[in-house]
């Protein structure tokens, strides 16, 4: 990957006084990626550290020989969502020093860090025998289930051009003795979350995801029902109506997110909307520019307002990607401008507008490209916290705690 | 510090003392809290829970270890105490140790007891804050500057015939003149 490192975190915690070192840190490894040095790769093997071969589900992972850990930690508590070793050209590296783990940019120690320890229900099984790390992975106060684990929008080639999302589901299968099935038995997704609750204060949300599918009467119709069926099984574990949860989903329509709603105890909903600019969004995202077009991708966050109420909808970007050649903005200020712009409009319709790193995966079409400064990153989630800030909108559903993903919303918990 | 004094140790683990954290938010106000959690982990570090994300101390311990400060952290119990100037190490959400503090918040409140993060801090420096050690050190540092002549006299005031009295003292007279 190609990346500019012109301003490192430390020169830029000096020029953007109110973004963290630590936020600017972690936006940096997950542009930059991350490798483990064999002894580092040795500790994780432990017990405590070991998050199972099955992990790696996103294309990148090179944890076919050893075990791969889970999300890294910073010392502020705040996650880092990367996978440790994929091909980086320039990345950090986490070594075993003195038995505690250092991060290092080059030869220079940054800092003490972590990896999430692994969670008690890994190494289980549900009583149909599917290890229930795969129905399941957890980050660090966070249990993540793709109930259907293909995305329709790959054929025909019509993906977004930045994902590689399941693009490793056969060697992923294979790692994991063939138990990574493409629509996973609700009944296993309910054992799996009524056994990683018995681990006291482990989790604080549940958050679900599949690949896209607009097949149905209506179109998305058969998606929904998947997601119904899984949020069912899910909630049979709580005591009260609703629980604390995401879909990220697709564009569905009010009746669908009705459904939603009123069968189930789904809490917050998500359809990302990845590329605000209108000519970019259909040429990065063909599949969503179809099915059902961006005017439709906005209209169903705007009506999920309306069903689960104002905050409690969010929308994400992959920010940088509108960058990317030939046809995305060429200067930084250019796509800053659109952020802003997109954030200003969901956030005065009561929709949180949340920024994430682009990272040009290997099995990506934009696999490659150069990714933007760690300066844009500075300047946007900075500007995407203060104008959420000033219209009183806040990412309680996916902050430090809950995502991990967000510099933006790290930078909320000063509010 | 590599290792904290044996005494400090002990004042910590007294279920008895007063434990208190003070530190600057991000508007610049100071907030001090009472945190009864307050234990010494190994070497030089002390560790205490937060109940929530949103209260003034964790907003105040997010803000010290993403810009830099100190905390100050007192420990009392009757006249022995302690006054440490500490860094906020590691906000733990996940771990053995998260996990050690939320069970005995459990234990000691109930099943429906939660905390939000066990906060680690790494002290720095230890002054022994008992009143009979700062006056030594004072009357050290400034013989007889520190104390009011009546304390030296050959009379004291608490041995005349009739002493004040501090119901006598008529402070609310004076607090409603300067208010
Ligand atoms: S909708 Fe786009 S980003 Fe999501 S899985 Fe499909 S191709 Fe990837």
């Amino acid at each position: 990957m190609v990346t500019s490192n012109a301003l490192g975190p430390l020169a830029l915690a000096a020029r953007y006084p109110r973004v963290p070192r630590f936020v600017l840190l972690k936006m940096d490894i997950q542009r930059r990626g991350l490798a483990l040095t064999p002894a580092a790769l040795d500790a994780v093997q432990a017990p405590e550290w070991d998050y199972g071969r099955s992990y790696v589900i996103y294309g990148q992972g090179s944890a076919a020989r050893k075990n791969a850990p889970g999300p890294l930690l910073l010392r502020d508590g705040t996650s880092v969502m990367v996978l440790a070793g994929a091909d980086y050209a320039d990345g950090y590296t986490v070594d075993l020093r003195d038995g505690a783990f250092v991060l290092l940019d080059g030869d220079d120690a940054i800092d003490e860090v972590e990896f999430t320890p692994r969670p008690d229900y890994y190494g289980k099984r549900t009583s149909r025998g599917v290890p229930m790390e795969t129905v399941a992975t957890a980050r660090p106060q966070r249990l993540d289930i793709n109930p259907y684990r293909h995305c329709h929008f790959w054929e025909g080639g019509n993906q977004c051009r930045y994902c590689a999302y399941f693009t490793d589901v056969k060697a992923t299968s294979a790692l994991a003795d063939g138990h990574v099935a493409r629509k996973v038995d609700p009944e296993d997704v309910y054992e799996t979350v009524r056994e990683a609750l018995k681990e006291p204060g482990r989790f604080s949300q549940v958050m679900l995801t599949s690949g896209a599918d607009p097949s149905g009467t209506q179109v998305f119709d058969d998606e929904v029902e998947r997601q119904i069926e899984a949020l069912q099984a899910i909630g049979r574990n709580f005591r009260g109506r609703r629980f604390a949860s995401q879909l990220i989903g697709c564009a569905y329509d009010k009746h669908q997110l009705r459904r939603l709603h009123d069968e189930t105890g789904l809490a917050t909903f998500c359809p990302d909307i990845e590329v605000w600019d209108p000519k970019l969004f259909d040429w990065i995202c063909p599949g969503k520019a179809k099915w059902p077009g961006r005017d439709g991708w906005i209209q169903s966050a705007l009506d999920a307002v309306e069903v689960f109420g104002p905050g409690n909808v969010y929308t994400n970007a992959v920010a940088g990607v509108e960058l990317c050649k030939p046809h995305g903005f060429a200067t930084e200020d250019e796509a800053l401008a659109s952020h802003f712009e997109a954030c200003e409009f969901f956030a005065k319709r009561g929709v949180v507008y949340l920024s994430l790193v682009w990272i040009p995966w290997r099995g990506s079409q934009l696999h490659g490209q150069a990714q933007p400064s760690l300066e844009f990153y500075a300047r946007l989630v900075l500007g995407l916290h203060d104008i959420r800030k000033a219209h009183g909108l806040r990412a309680h559903n996916d902050d430090y705690r809950h995502c991990g993903n967000h510099g933006d919303s790290d930078l909320e918990r000063l509010d | 510090m590599d290792s904290l004094p044996e005494d400090l140790v002990a004042l910590v683990g007294d279920p008895a003392s007063t434990k208190a954290i003070a530190a600057m938010g991000p508007d610049g106000a100071p907030s001090v809290a009472v945190r009864d959690t307050l234990a010494v982990l190994d070497g030089g570090t002390l560790a205490f829970a937060e109940e929530l994300d949103t209260s003034p101390t964790s907003r105040a311990l997010v803000h010290t270890i993403w810009f830099g400060g100190a905390v100050a952290v007192s420990v009392r119990r009757g006249d022995r105490a302690f006054h440490l100037r500490a860094r906020p190490w590691r906000c733990a959400l996940v771990g053995p140790l998260f996990t050690r503090f939320l069970l005995e918040a459990r234990a000691r409140l109930g099943g429906d007891a939660d905390i939000a993060a066990v906060w680690v801090l790494k002290v720095d420096e230890v002054r022994d804050d008992s009143p009979a050690t700062l006056r030594a050190l004072d009357e050290a540092r400034r013989p007889h500057a520190g104390r009011h002549l009546d304390r030296a006299s050959v009379v004291r005031s608490d041995e005349v015939a009739d002493p004040p009295a501090v119901a006598q003292v008529p402070v609310r007279r004076y607090l409603a003149r300067s208010s």
